[in-house]
């Protein structure tokens, strides 16, 4: 048995914490002592030390494609059926294969939350929406339309419903979705609810709301790192995926807030789920499986999604993963971990450069990541090989043994247990500073008028071109 | 953008990995009018820029083409004032 060692995952405090003697982050000026995050838990840290094995914590199994289906949130019911939900509308289906049982058609859901067996799903710009389960299949039961802008989480407990709407703050809803009250925020994000305890992030800050009295009120605020987006609670835990920021993690001890720790990763956190002591992070490029039963928050490993890792469906140990056009059935393999590599999907290089490269590498797992380049014939490394340490970076400096030109992989060796035989894709730079753009010859419209037509780039030489990507969600 | 520089400028906008029916609904709610909205069905030129990889904020991604069609800015973030400066500098030379 290898003994994981707290010490390895210590990372630099997040903006606003600063490191104490105990070697954990706290928020700046917050009183020591009873006070502290970790006061009132009376626990020896040692005890909290897990004891893990060098293996592959989290493996993907064979999921199942659905065409025309975006699936962005959902859940695994009591009775161990998967509710997902997206574009398309609601799907049920076997969480350990990814294959429908039933579908129904619905406004596309952004963000889903279930209270016993009634289900609240959140358009990103219209309704919200209730849906009964009582009779085995989700039957529509009421729908409003409260705000004008956007919705970004929804969390229902005991018959409240709290959805985060940006810059209209938290909306405090009833069973029915009328509204009783509105808890105003710069930019309410992520929303969870249980009992009277609420949770809201407020831009870059988490708040914590006792719902009790007849407004809700305030009874703490930490800073995070970035602005939240999705807040898993399970009554104790709290995490905050706060996209490319990563993950924070506290716990809530009566009516005070105690930070954990930051969790970081590739990709970008969008949604966060508990299912016990574990946390599940869908941080598209990656799913994350952590472990928050020690004093600091430790990632346990990585899996790569198929498509796009948008939420995680976690109930007693059964995961799915929501992967965009599939779902994808988990299987966390308990009390081991391994180091986590996540190699970039390109590295770029000049036509005919000969100049080296810096290629950083990142071990974002739990034990020491070794890395070995042993091909040597179209780059030569420096160096040849290096351990990572937990949350360590490095950087391979690659220097082409010949002017450049097309594409090649450079293999990397290393103790990952799903990526032994990783590999450095390195390409002929296309789109970069300095060189032309790629061909783009798409199809598109000219709003308001809906008529599709192609557009060409190279039909706009003689002007500059402002070319902006993005998405509705 | 397309306000402030009119016809000197061309403004595309590129919905990346989503349907036609959904960006046209979007760009409609959004009062986007006289500006083309192209569809990056499968994301192919959302990936092909050398600052695609890990540890980015997906979106946006914006980008400036020059006279010549060489790529002369690339960033993850809505910098309005370094993309003014960019494309005042273009429209300089």
């Amino acid at each position: 048995m290898v003994l994981l060692s707290l010490a390895c995952t210590a990372a630099p405090c997040p903006a606003a914490f600063e490191r104490r003697e105990d070697g954990n982050c706290y928020p700046q000026g917050s009183p020591s002592g009873e006070d502290s995050p970790r006061g009132e838990t009376g626990l020896d840290s040692e005890a909290w030390v897990p004891e893990l094995e060098l293996g592959d914590p989290l493996e993907a199994l064979t999921g199942t494609a659905h065409d025309g289906w975006e699936f962005l949130d959902g859940a695994i019911l009591e009775d161990g059926r998967l509710l997902a939900m997206g574009q398309g509308g609601w799907m049920l289906a076997d969480p350990a294969t990814g294959e429908s049982l039933a579908t129904g058609g619905l406004e596309r859901v952004y963000r889903m939350d279930l209270d016993g067996d009634r289900v609240y799903a959140a358009s990103r710009t219209g309704a919200i929406t209730k849906l009964d389960l009582s009779s085995g299949t989700p039957q529509k039961s009421a729908s409003k339309t409260l705000t004008e802008g956007y919705h970004e989480d929804i969390s229902a407990d005991g018959g409240l419903v709290l959805v985060g709407a940006q810059e209209e703050g938290a909306l405090l809803l009833d069973d029915q979705l009328n509204l009783l009250a509105k808890v105003p925020a710069t930019f309410a994000g992520g929303v969870a609810l249980i009992g009277e305890v609420a949770l809201v992030t407020d831009d870059d800050e988490l708040v914590l709301l006792d719902l009790g009295s007849a407004s809700p009120s305030e009874l703490d605020r930490l800073p995070l790192r970035g602005r939240g987006r999705d807040i898993a609670f399970d009554g104790h835990h709290v995490a905050v995926a706060m996209g490319s920021e990563g993950v924070d993690v506290f716990e809530v001890q009566g009516d005070r807030l105690g930070y954990r720790g930051a969790l970081d990763m590739p990709g970008s956190a969008f949604n966060v789920t508990l299912d016990g002591d574990m946390l599940y992070v869908a941080a598209w490029e990656v799913i994350v499986a952590a472990w928050l039963g020690g004093e600091e928050p430790v990632v346990l490993g990585h899996e790569q999604p198929i498509q796009s890792a948008w939420a995680v469906a976690a109930r007693d140990g059964t995961l799915t993963v929501l992967d965009w056009g599939w779902l994808t059935p988990l299987k966390l393999n308990e009390g081991v971990a391994g180091p986590e590599l996540h190699p970039p999907n390109q590295i770029w290089v000049s036509p005919g450069s000969t100049e080296t490269l810096a290629v950083e590498l990142t071990n974002y797992g739990a034990f020491d990541l070794e890395l070995e380049l042993p091909d040597q014939d179209v780059v030569s490394a420096s160096p040849s090989s290096m351990t990572l340490a937990p949350g360590a970076s490095g950087v391979f400096s690659l220097t082409p043994v010949a002017p450049w030109k097309g594409s090649s992989d450079v293999r990397l060796l290393t103790n990952d247990p799903d990526e032994q035989s990783s590999r450095l894709s390195l390409r002929e730079t296309e789109g970069s500073i300095g060189a032309a753009h790629p061909e783009m010859v798409l199809e598109g419209f000219v709003p308001p008028s809906a008529s599709t037509e192609r557009f060409d780039l190279a039909d706009y030489r003689g002007r500059p071109v402002f070319i902006a990507y993005f998405t509705t969600w | 953008m397309a306000e402030v520089y009119g016809e000197e400028v061309q403004v595309l906008l590129v919905n990346v990995e989503e349907s036609e029916e959904m960006a046209y609904t979007f760009a409609i709610e959004a009062d986007i009018s006289g500006i083309p909205v192209l569809l990056d069905e499968h994301g192919g030129l959302y990936r092909s820029y050398s600052s695609a990889g890990q540890g980015y904020a997906p979106f946006p991604l914006q980008v400036i083409v020059d006279q010549g069609g060489v790529i002369t800015y690339i960033a993850r973030q809505h910098d309005v004032a370094a993309v003014r400066a960019e494309l005042d500098r273009l429209l300089s030379e």
